[in-house]
């Protein structure tokens, strides 16, 4: 289960991803929150998902994909 | 390669944390293996590295009861660690010697673990991503991190369980079917003393001689770096910033 809290007016200001999933290496989670900070709400979840792939590269991801992740960020965003 | 085995010996969370980070440390710098055995003083809650605090934990009800929460290095989901309920073990070594395929490494990981359940009777599988299972039911959840080049892989094999007091302390993701949750995890998690008549010690002595079979290994105990190591890192996991971390 993955949890996104997004918070700001149109933008991220700041963002918390959450779950019990599997990343390795770990504190790559970190980078990608703050690799997220300033992107639009109206982003796509294309290039969204696209952003997630960029910054956790051949990071391994179990429990979820990098697809899945964009997705929930972008719900995420709608609902701020 | 010569294995260090430390024996059974119980911990707060915040010390057995920090010893699995500070064997790290030192394993990352030429040190021997270990695979450790403990035990948690007192009973505790751990969460996945991931895991938002608040979401996962009735930090009130630990509190008034003497509960401790802890933050994990690796991912997975929030454990509830009784004393006596269980037995926890540490792997830590050289990321070379395991498959490079985290599942795979999870699976040669836990063999030792099917083996000590089938010397006591009981028929185990590994189920992927890093549960064992006896008749469906899971039995064992295990997590691992590989850092500087060394896996730690750590998990439990539960000795006895109640599910009730675990959903105390733990929360669920919607309070208006907890109930119908709680059902449920008593139908999916089981413990060795459902199905066999045996003492913590003997699970315990089950499970040395399934990891260290095949091995060259002798007993041992953290050199006096890796406690001073752990002391410091103990601070960490004892602290709301880390705790409180999401």
């Amino acid at each position: 289960m993955v949890y996104v809290e997004v918070f700001g007016e149109d933008r991220v200001e700041k963002i918390k991803i959450c779950g019990d999933f599997f990343l390795y290496p770990e504190d790559r989670v970190e980078y990608l929150e703050r690799a997220l900070i300033g992107l639009p709400f109206t982003i796509s979840e294309e290039d969204l998902c696209a952003k997630v792939e960029e910054v956790l590269g051949d990071c391994v991801l179990i429990g979820a994909t990098k697809s899945d992740l964009a997705r929930v960020i972008k719900k995420a965003m709608v609902r701020a | 390669m010569r294995w260090r085995v430390f024996p059974f010996s119980e911990g707060t969370a915040f010390f057995n944390m920090a010893l699995d980070e500070a064997l790290i440390e030192t394993i990352s710098q030429g040190a021997p293996p270990v695979i450790r055995f403990y035990g948690w003083k007192p009973d505790a809650v751990s969460i996945g590295y991931f895991q938002s605090l608040y979401y996962e934990v009735d930090v009130e009800r630990c509190r008034s009861d003497g509960v401790d929460v802890v933050r994990r290095i690796t991912g997975g989901g929030a454990v509830f660690h009784s004393n006596e309920g269980e037995i926890t073990y540490s792997i830590i070594a050289p990321q070379k010697l395991f498959p490079d395929d985290i599942i795979k490494s999870y699976k040669e990981i836990c063999a030792p673990i099917i083996s000590a359940l089938s010397a006591l009777g009981l028929k185990a599988e590994f189920v992927p991503i890093n549960d064992i299972v006896v008749e469906g039911r899971k039995i064992s959840g295990n997590a691992q991190t590989r850092r500087k080049g060394v896996l730690l892989q750590h998990g439990t094999l539960l000795y006895k369980v109640d599910v009730d007091r675990m959903f105390s302390y733990l929360k669920v993701p919607d309070e208006k079917i907890r109930d119908k949750i709680v059902a449920n995890v008593k139908e999916r998690v089981t413990a060795v003393q459902n199905f066999c008549d045996v003492s913590r010690e003997e699970v315990y002595r089950a499970l040395l001689d399934a990891f260290v079979e095949g091995k060259e290994w002798e007993f041992s105990s953290p050199s006096p770096h890796e406690l001073m190591l752990a002391g410091r890192l103990e601070q960490k996991y004892a602290s709301p910033e880390w705790v409180a971390k999401k």
